[in-house]
């Protein structure tokens, strides 16, 4: 009597990460999550690397802070090299800092 | 019946893929039926066996995870149509990281089935005690620590030997020891005979006969990516020898079984 041939298995396919070299930074194989709506992409350029994420705008209000010269004085270069000002450059960190 | 051997240690360049690649050598050799798990991102083994063009490797496997998938990836390696290889891939590093519960069974799951078609199955460990290794110390029924007769690679093989140990308490209860087999070895150096001396002093039960002795050949062969067996040199028919020994001892049911020797 003739069996009934076994379901085909599913192939293996090539791991999501595996053209990512280690070094670049951590991949994963996890289904990629739907980022949080309470953050999307607000410059865009004309390529992916351009994008820049921040907090979804909302009212802003001021903040006095004491902080060290040195400090400042690096909040100050980097803003001017990634060519954005120094206010929104610390609300950029504070964000990435803070619990969401 | 299937044996499961890691061959590993915690220090880098004591010889892990040599000893590897000599067992699978000496095993092609009698013609028994072998397969090389190459657990390295630096896929040094992979590239000595000169298998042909493939395109899955242990990275796409322990991605994957399902039970037997390994299967999918096997391939013949160049030493012939006995000797298989589960190649590895640079991208095999992302898999350091543990990023899903049961990560360490991982290996020994797609496994399942795929290992029972040899008499001899090789787990070529990277030299850290990261999760690649502990899938490895998971997946073997015996793990082989090598090392060489110098300072660092001697405090390598005892991390080694702790790591067999508290795996076998934690995640892989039928673990045993294959004992310690030195590289590389120069016993005309006088640094050597003292530190196999002392290797033998703190392990007398683990330490294994033969030891291998260092031959141009072994490089050579690996070079070419021929088995050292193939190496028509009386250096490789030195190292031959002390690998088919050592396969002997593999192959036997004889390990060592001392806990206190390991803690």
């Amino acid at each position: 009597m003739a069996k009934s041939a076994p379901a085909p298995r599913p192939a293996l396919t090539k791991a999501p990460d595996a053209g990512v070299h280690p070094v670049s930074g951590r991949a994963t194989t996890e289904t990629p999550t739907i980022r949080s709506t309470s953050f999307r992409p607000q410059r865009g350029g004309a390529t992916t690397a351009d994008a820049v994420i921040q907090p979804e705008e909302s009212k802003l209000v001021d903040l006095s802070v004491q902080i060290p010269k040195p400090v400042r004085k690096k909040l100050k270069a980097l803003a001017k090299e990634r060519g954005v000002s120094v206010d929104d450059l610390v609300a950029a960190i504070l964000s990435g800092s803070l619990p969401r | 019946m299937t044996r499961i051997l890691a061959v590993l240690s915690l220090k880098g360049g004591v010889g892990k893929s040599t000893v590897t690649l000599g067992l699978a050598g000496a095993a092609w050799a009698r013609n028994l039926s072998v397969l090389v798990v190459d657990c390295d991102p630096q896929a040094n083994a992979t590239l000595s066996m000169d298998p042909p063009p493939f395109t899955f490797t242990l990275n796409d496997v322990l991605a994957d995870g399902r039970t037997g998938i390994a299967a999918e990836a096997v391939i013949e390696s160049g030493w012939g149509p006995r000797v298989h290889l589960l190649p590895s891939e640079e991208a095999l590093a992302h898999r350091e990281a543990v990023d899903r519960v049961g990560a360490p069974a991982r290996l020994r799951l797609s496994l399942t089935g795929v290992t029972n078609a040899y008499d001899l199955v090789l787990l070529d460990c990277p030299p850290a005690l990261g999760e690649l290794t502990r899938n490895s110390l998971a997946a073997a029924d015996s793990a082989l620590v090598v090392t060489e007769p110098g300072f660092f690679a001697l405090r390598g093989a005892a991390q080694a030997l702790h790591a067999i140990a508290v795996a076998r308490e934690s995640i892989n209860l039928g673990l045993r020891p294959a004992g310690i087999v030195v590289n590389r070895m120069r016993p005309n150096l006088t640094e050597h005979q003292f530190r196999l001396k002392e290797l033998h002093s703190a392990y007398p039960d683990l330490v294994l006969e033969p030891v291998i002795p260092e031959r141009s050949a072994v490089q050579q062969a690996q070079g070419a990516g021929l088995p050292v067996q193939a190496w028509p040199s009386p250096g490789a028919r030195d190292v031959t020898e002390a690998f088919d020994d050592l396969l002997d001892l593999m192959l036997t049911e004889q390990l060592p079984h001392q806990p206190s020797a390991l803690g």
